[in-house]
């Protein structure tokens, strides 16, 4: 069976909420692709109209800097989603690979993999990121590499367990006996049959690294030059008794994104992922 | 009992070294991850020369690496987790004056966010399939997808600048000198929307784990052998089925009391309070990096310490947990 | 003439649609042993927890269950309860998931104990304590935890546990199938003690033959939620009239009877949602005529006590 039937075979009809969550992530997507489209201002031009609430002529308003809360967020959402999607699969990446490994080898490789995975799950993951976005400097890449490269300890687990269960299935021994070298096995027979679940971990980690990257921003660790929506919030933090729009709306970009993004994942799962 | 609880005791703190060695590790390895010299990172934006010498000696900078090590190891045993650049003093005296208000508001938020979890995953498993069921479910995924700091700013907007029930920020009424009871009213309202906006988070995963754990276990047979020996159903529902999904709800609160203490620091900062939370911004800001990686090390710690306590309760409450 | 135990009649299982147990009698006399056999998916273990009400909601029961003469069907869930494990109890296959891991074995047939009455502490420890006396296990492993007893030990603290408030009937489903073959003859010893002695009456659950000949005295042989057979043992044994039991019997290994080809039963038991027309056993009997293809046929004696579902029964040789 070639992989892409696998994959495909496994993914279950879209219930409601999977649709539901596919259209919410979708309408943003669109919408932060579709940037200079939808919108003639610039996100980061200063204007007159300070603190004003959304109007035909700012739809979302504008902030104490007189920027347009619309083109912020839209453009904002490019930055969001890149990051999360990027550091959402290096960490999915990175995380199946351990977990393969892991879970094909076995033994001494196996629990010493494991050991350090406690290690990494153990540690309060966005703190460390703070931490180490502060020392190494707050560019997007290492904001990507941060995220990614402290997530992965959930993708890990759940591979590593799939590959336990089918490395005692026949097809597997039969490989063996076939000759077949370990890395092909790893790359031809379990790559395959573990797809589903690296598809559920995607969108879950993708969402995870969204809602990351918007702490870090609010943290004020963010990339200056590319504001995202968690700086938008922390903007808004200091008006909030006057200028409501300006944290309510970004948040709401946020919360449906990650809503969306959750659902797709709980969806392809059918629900078995938590 | 008590031996019991020893025993586990001694075998998991065991097993807590070689966490405890890699977060110290850890620390003392990220200050030099940044680009330039250490002592810069150690001394603070524009130190004079003969600060930035202090320091150096201080810290043992010229020193080869693993002597530096070992000195950070032995430092950081005996509760020297280095000097905090801004306030001048030790970090672990700053940690510790800031330390109660962040253990008030994170332990009510838990214990109040285990209470109604656990309510809700019960109710929610006893009627599964229902709407009731649904609606839970949906909820849950709503407050874990939702990031905490935006709940904090809408619940401000909604119930303090709009309605005005709750006080903006802070812990206490600012010009205020309250003694007493009225101290302890005045902050209890001002703990009441930081509270809930930490424990949503907790509430729905809480309430999600217990649910699936709780369906399990209803599911099991011995719940059909209590029906037979004519046990009430409320008897089955919390001394049977609950008593065995219960270390799910430990166990995920155990995991998941990281993601707490991220979730205080950006609580403290859209409420004013004045924790570890803020501290911990606060050095950001300040590039104070004794400070932060002094703060990182100490939660870490108290991470692990917790991960470890939850494990302890799994295996009183689990006799199959025992094995030693 | 002495009121049975247990009085069941016409009793009728539906789960939406389908019928898994269709109009199932039968009696059980006090201190008797019924026997209840039929291969898995024949609608026994149904019938069982249809005694006790323990279906989930979604099952439609139709028929008279009547325990001691009253009527379980129109018992309010409090008075249920009151009987279950105090007139009637249970115990039930799978002795390894049938106690509650986080609980001592103990507390837990002491909870059998309180829930129907009030004694104190001190006098259920002593109660449990000479229960398990009863069944052979010493009173110092009240304090065990499940996972600490084996398989055979679990099974007969089951069996205290059952019969804790001396009830009036036991059922018993397939209490042996999980056990190895030298504890499943311990546990069935025990059985036939505590019905001698207490004068339980046991409604044993199985589809193994070699246990029911051993301990019951009357059998009823169910087949696709259906009774096709039933009479005493002795009789059903030694010269069964319906194809089925007769079918049944030769797929066993007999001692008493000279070494002949075990023979499988051919096909499968028939679908509930698709049942065959006629007789249901039709499509697998080498006797079917015409007739069984068309009607179904009632269950008619043939003999003291005995009756068969059969419009050609086996004949008796004479």
């Amino acid at each position: 069976m070639s992989a892409t039937v696998a994959v495909l075979s496994r993914i279950r009809l879209p219930s409601a909420a999977m649709t539901f969550g596919v259209l919410l992530t979708g309408v943003v997507a669109l919408g932060a692709v579709l940037a200079p489209w939808l919108t003639n201002a610039d996100p980061l031009g200063l204007g007159t109209d300070i603190l004003s609430a959304p109007s035909a002529a700012h739809p979302m308003g504008t902030d104490d800097l007189g920027r347009d809360l619309f083109a912020r967020v839209l453009y904002g959402g490019r930055v969001s989603l890149g990051v999360g999607l990027f550091s959402g699969l290096l960490s999915v990446v990175f995380g199946t690979g351990i977990g393969l490994i892991a879970g094909f080898a076995g033994g001494m490789s196996d629990e010493v993999l494991m050991r350090v995975t406690e290690m990494f799950q153990v540690m309060p993951k966005l703190l460390a990121a703070v931490v180490v976005v502060s020392l190494v400097g707050s560019s997007l890449t290492n904001e990507v590499l941060v995220i990614g490269l402290l997530s992965w300890p959930a993708t890990a687990r759940v591979i590593r367990s799939r590959v336990q269960v089918l490395r005692g299935q026949d097809f597997i021994a039969a490989a063996r006996m076939g000759g077949a070298s370990p890395l092909r096995i790893l790359w031809r027979n379990l790559l395959p049959n573990v797809s589903a679940f690296v598809l559920v971990s995607t969108s879950l980690q993708i969402a995870s690294a969204i809602v990351s990257e918007s702490f870090l921003s609010f943290l004020g660790l963010g990339d200056p030059g590319h504001p995202s929506w968690g700086l938008l919030l922390q903007q808004g933090q200091l008006f909030l008794e006057q200028a409501w729009w300006l944290t309510t709306l970004p948040g709401v970009a946020l919360a449906m994104t990650v809503l969306g993004m959750n659902l797709l994942g709980d969806g392809l799962s059918g629900g078995r992922a938590r | 009992m008590t031996g019991l609880i020893l025993r586990l005791l001694l075998k998991r703190l065991v097993g807590t070294v070689p966490l405890v060695f890699a977060v110290v590790a850890l620390t003392f390895f990220v200050i030099r991850l940044a680009p330039g010299d250490p002592a810069f990172i150690l001394a603070g934006e524009a130190p004079t020369p003969e600060f930035l010498a202090q320091v150096r000696a201080e810290n043992g900078l010229d020193k080869p690496v693993w002597v530096q090590f070992m000195t950070f190891l032995g430092r950081a045993a005996t509760g020297d987790f280095g000097k905090s650049i801004f306030a001048g003093r030790p970090v672990f005296e700053v940690i510790l004056e800031r330390l109660p208000a962040t253990a008030l508001l994170a332990g009510v938020a838990m214990v109040i966010a285990s209470v109604v979890g656990v309510l809700l995953g019960v109710s929610a498993a006893k009627r599964a399939g229902s709407t009731q069921d649904a609606a839970i479910s949906v909820l849950s995924l709503l407050g874990t997808s939702v990031p905490s700091f935006w709940i904090g700013q809408v619940l401000i907007l909604v119930f303090a600048v709009w309605l005005g029930w709750f006080p903006v920020s802070g812990m206490v009424a600012a010009r205020a000198r309250y003694t007493g009871f009225n101290h302890v009213w005045d902050v209890a309202v001002h703990m009441v929307l930081p509270v809930t906006t930490l424990a949503v988070y907790l509430v729905t995963l809480i309430a999600r784990f217990t649910r699936t754990a709780m369906i399990e276990a209803l599911s099991q047979d011995f719940i059909l052998v209590a029906r037979a020996k004519g046990v009430g159903s409320r008897t089955i529902l919390w001394h049977h089925a609950f008593r065995n999904a219960v270390v799910t709800t430990v166990t995920v609160i155990g995991l998941e009391f990281g993601a707490v203490l991220a979730g205080t620091v950006v609580v403290e900062i859209v409420f004013g309070w004045p924790g570890l939370g803020r501290l911990f911004y606060d050095a950001i800001y300040r590039r104070d990096f004794p400070l932060l990686t002094g703060s990182f090390m100490f939660s870490a710690l108290v991470v692990i310490a917790v991960n470890t306590l939850s494990e302890i309760i799994c295996a009183m409450l689990d006799p199959r947990l025992r094995r030693t | 003439m002495t009121d049975p135990v247990l009085s069941v009649r016409d009793l009728t299982v539906r789960f939406g649609e389908v019928a898994v147990v269709d109009k199932v009698g039968l009696d059980v006399m006090p201190g008797e042993i019924v026997g209840l056999v039929g291969e898995s998916g024949s609608g026994k273990s149904v019938t069982a927890r249809a005694v006790m009400r323990l279906l989930p909601r979604r099952a439609a029961i139709s028929g008279s269950v009547r325990l001691l003469g009253e009527d379980i069907g129109a018992m309010s869930e409090r008075r249920l309860r009151a009987l279950r494990g105090s007139v009637v109890s249970m115990i039930f296959q799978d002795p390894m998931t049938s106690f509650d891991p986080v609980h001592r074995i103990g507390a837990q047939i002491a909870e059998a104990i309180t829930v129907h009455a009030r004694p104190g502490w001190r006098k259920a420890t002593k109660r449990v304590g000479s229960l398990l006396e009863s069944v052979g296990i010493a009173p110092a492993r009240a304090r065990a935890f499940p996972h600490e007893l084996s398989g055979g030990m679990r099974q007969r603290a089951m069996t205290a546990m059952a019969v804790a408030n001396g009830p009036a009937l036991m059922i018993a489903d397939e209490p042996t199938t999980a056990l190895d073959v030298t504890v499943q003859d311990q546990v069935m010893q025990l059985m036939r003690d505590l019905n001698q002695s207490s004068g339980t009456a046991i409604l044993l659950i199985t589809h193994n033959i070699a246990v029911v000949a051993s301990l019951c005295s009357r059998l009823v042989v169910l087949y696709a939620g259906r009774v096709v057979e039933d009479g005493p043992t002795a009789d059903l044994l030694s010269a069964p009239r319906h194809p089925y039991t007769t079918a049944l019997l030769r797929s066993v290994p007999r001692l008493d009877q000279p070494a002949t080809r075990l023979v499988a039963i051919s096909g499968q038991p028939p679908d509930p949602a698709n049942p065959p027309s006629g007789c249901m056993f039709q499509p697998r009997c080498e006797r079917a005529i015409a007739r069984c293809r068309e009607a179904e046929p009632p269950l008619g004696a043939v003999g003291a006590g005995h009756h068969v579902r059969c419009w050609r029964p086996v004949e008796v040789a004479a």
